[in-house]
């Protein structure tokens, strides 16, 4: 065996963000997965920005998986999903409750011809509650977190977190699920369903914000409502934060390296809690100072001569230059049929004896349709039948 | 109904967040969890409360990160304690460790070469802030500092304004400790067709870094820096917060499909065949036509009313919750998102279950307690009669 999934198939039944992940990230460690898409394709698809006429996203969520175009709206269209998940030992979908069903793809119709199958349904906001049917995206679980409440001004417009972070969470989650079922399916025998969510995921992120306000909470708990936004240092190039924690010293070895010597026994800026509490006074000194200097130059004399921490606010330009980007291989870059080398992030896990692997692109929309269905066990006139009909797609680079 | 993951063990040589949080599910799921602390404690035990002078004490941070665990403290610097750690990790499925680099367990006689040659079957998890390689290598860390270094915090903002940190919610911590839990389960599956455990990187900056994977494929594919747009989204319009009469509602027409059903829910049914706007492409490049004109529709009526018209038309919204009160939305509560524990702070309301098992139960969370509070304890299970003689 040379990976976590080696050896197991998924199917990947999902549109959009957390289900592709989560399938991508089991293709990546060695599943063999495939994603069974309706007709007129994911409609992550149809989301740009484009490269050759292929959605960026689309691109990034969807490597490691073989592709098959199924009518789904028609009976013997998901007759063939069917016998895929027949066969299947892992099916996620993040459909609203219900869809799968009247597909005739639920967990209770798939259980009894598969019990071994492990099932992982993604939603918006839970499989329970009143509010489960209702669809959910990214910018509505921040809504309902109060996520804005962290970012820009209170009573001013909210603002986003601008990473998709409950989608990509929910995928982990998904992963976490379906790693946890499979272990226990190979002591007990018995698949399982696994149900997970972006609100779950987001919620399980403010752990501490929760705790820290339950009662008795204090004053600072609430800080987070009326604090201004934190933009960090500017400098001539990258934006930063440092700190020197408790060494008193290193601080005021600091303000006399860049010329705020008069500043260097003010008890208002002592230690770091005082300068946190008048940094209406200080930040504007020091940032006249820092606006000289580039990252570098600070970076030299904070962490190099002082010992103190120092880190960018990166941009992506900046992120994706700097050196610990390719000692941890963070990026990789593959081949597409149609549109050539592109870039693509790589796993977050290094694992010592079951790396990952990235072999396929994603799939063109049905491109392994025929293989697919050939490996299904249809024989090859029962396949043409199936096109002849328009019940399946193919789209051959 | 038991937990999936009866009869495995944990060991949480972690301290805050990202090391400790990945155990504590492990807890959820069923394992036996211990936690390993120094003598002078993991290094929030005594934050937003807690008094270091008093060490049955813990604050509230721990209530977060080290909730339904069993406490030892040990001196790994001396040899005996470092003995009874050796003998725990023999006996243990998994460790889970975030010094600052992978080096400092091996600097302390309990790294993976090690525990390995005693115990071939231990799944060991190192997850530094940066990584294992690389001029960062080594370097400590926040939430706040990974999170402005794995670029999100330029990718947050008001049109037009500068990049900036995210307040009072450590989702960087959190993010990492669940890549890290998905780690050792994916591990630990492997161990069943493999017999053996295996070594396992993380950090919490290149977690963060995946985070926001879609925002770095628009990145990838432009090569332009990802604009700050407020609550909008680069390349679906609309999909962003709406000012009302009487506060903000999102609103996501995430597919073409939700576009007529969104137009007649807001009464503009014209809008439908609006050659300018018929698909997300168009939508997105005559976007500063688009959304002055439905700012100003929503902003005539309350948030109540659009929420009411948008559901039954089946498109995605939902309110600007003030964040008081989360942990009492009917979808938190009915899926166990979040519940209470009774602490030494009161009843503290904690994350709970990201997932729902139909075939396994997730354990009850119990409060942390004080240091070493477990000793006698872990020592006569995990090693027997005479391990509690040590």
């Amino acid at each position: 065996m040379v990976s976590v999934f080696e050896g197991l198939r998924v199917l990947d039944v999902s549109q959009g963000v957390p289900g592709a992940f989560c399938a991508m990230q089991m293709g990546d460690l060695g599943a063999n997965v495939i994603k069974v898409e309706p007709l007129q394709g994911d409609w992550l698809r149809q989301i740009g920005p484009f490269v050759k006429g292929e959605s960026a996203l689309f691109l990034q969520l969807n490597r490691n998986k073989r592709g098959i175009a199924v009518d789904l709206k028609k009976p013997e269209g998901t007759g063939v999903a069917l016998k895929l998940a027949g066969v299947a030992d892992v099916v996620i979908e993040a459909y609203r409750p219900g869809v799968m069903d009247r597909l005739s793809l639920g967990y209770d119709a798939l259980e009894k011809v598969n019990p071994r199958l492990v099932y992982c349904s993604v939603s918006g906001l839970g499989p329970q509650g009143p509010l489960a049917q209702q669809p959910a995206t990214e910018i509505i679980i921040q809504g309902i977190m109060g996520f804005y409440r962290g970012l820009g001004v209170l009573g001013e417009p909210p603002i986003r977190e601008g990473a998709d972070q409950a989608s990509i969470g929910a995928g982990i989650n998904a992963i976490q699920g379906i790693a946890a079922a499979l272990y226990g399916r190979e002591r007990t025998g018995q698949g399982q369903k696994v149900d997970v969510s972006l609100l779950g995921y987001v919620s399980s992120t403010y752990n501490l914000t929760y705790v820290r306000e339950s009662p008795p909470a204090n004053v600072a708990a609430f800080a987070s409502y009326t604090d201004p936004p934190d933009y960090g240092y500017q400098t001539r190039d990258i934006p930063m934060l440092f700190t020197f924690q408790r060494d008193a010293e290193a601080w005021r070895k600091f303000v006399k390296a860049i010329g705020l010597e008069h500043i260097a026994n003010d008890p208002r800026f002592a230690d770091e809690r005082k300068r946190r509490e008048n940094r209406q006074i200080l930040d504007p000194m020091l940032e006249e100072v820092f606006l000289t200097r580039t990252y570098e130059d600070l970076r030299k004399i904070i962490q190099d001569e002082l010992g103190g921490t120092i880190v960018p606010m990166h941009s992506y330009d900046s992120l994706f230059a700097h050196g610990q980007v390719k000692a941890m291989d963070v990026v990789k870059e593959m081949e597409h049929p149609t549109v050539g080398t592109f870039k693509t992030l790589n796993v977050p896990w290094d694992f010592q004896d079951t790396p990952a692997s990235l072999r396929l692109p994603p799939p063109l929309l049905g491109q392994h349709t025929r293989e697919i269905l050939t490996e299904a066990g249809l024989l090859s006139h029962e396949v043409e039948e199936l096109f002849r009909k328009g019940l399946v797609k193919e789209t051959v680079p | 109904m038991e937990g999936i993951l009866k009869g495995i063990r944990v060991i949480d040589f972690g301290n805050a967040t990202v090391g400790p949080y990945a155990p504590t599910l492990m807890a959820y799921l069923g394992a036996d969890v211990i936690k390993i602390e120094s003598p002078e404690g993991d290094s929030i035990r005594y934050v937003n409360g807690g008094d270091p002078n008093d060490t049955s004490t813990y604050g509230r941070n721990m209530i977060a990160n080290s909730n339904t665990k069993r406490f030892i403290a040990l001196n790994l610097k001396e040899d005996r304690d470092r003995k009874i750690a050796l003998d725990l990790a023999a006996k243990a499925d998994i460790i889970v460790e975030n010094f600052r680099s992978a080096d400092v367990m091996d600097r302390l006689g309990v790294g993976y070469d090690v525990v390995s040659k005693i115990n071939p079957r231990i799944i060991f998890l190192s997850g530094s802030a940066y990584g294992n390689s690389g001029p960062w290598k080594g370097m400590g860390s926040t939430d706040g500092y990974s999170r402005a270094a794995s670029g999100s915090t330029s990718i947050n903002g008001a049109p037009g304004g500068q990049g900036e940190m995210l307040r009072g919610i450590a989702n960087v911590d959190f993010t990492a400790a669940h890549i890290n839990a998905a780690a050792i389960l994916m591990a630990l599956y492997a161990r069943e067709k493999t017999g053996r455990g295996q070594k396992i990187y993380t950090s919490q900056w290149q977690s963060y870094v995946v985070a926001q994977t879609t925002r770095i494929a628009e990145y990838f594919a432009t090569g332009k820096e990802p604009e700050r747009l407020g609550t909008a989204r680069p390349n679906i319009v609309p999909d962003q917060a709406f000012p009302t009469r009487d506060g903000y509602i999102n609103a996501s027409v995430i597919h073409d499909g939700l576009w007529p059903k969104f137009c007649r829910a807001i009464g503009r049914e014209e809008l439908i065949e609006d050659s300018r706007f018929e698909t997300n492409q168009l939508r997105v490049q005559h976007r500063d036509q688009l959304i002055p004109l439905l700012e100003r529709v929503f902003s005539g009526r309350p948030s109540a009313e659009w929420l009411f018209r948008l559901s039954q038309a089946g498109v995605p919204n939902g309110p600007c919750l003030d964040f008081m009160g989360t942990t009492e939305h009917p979808q938190i509560r009915a899926n166990k998102y979040a519940l209470e524990i009774d602490s030494q702070w009161g009843l503290a309301k904690i994350s709970a279950y990201p997932w729902r098992f139909s075939k396994n139960s997730l354990e009850i969370p119990t409060p942390p307690s004080g240091l070493d509070a477990h000793r006698q304890e872990i020592l006569s299970d995990w090693l027997g009669a005479k391990g509690a003689a040590g």
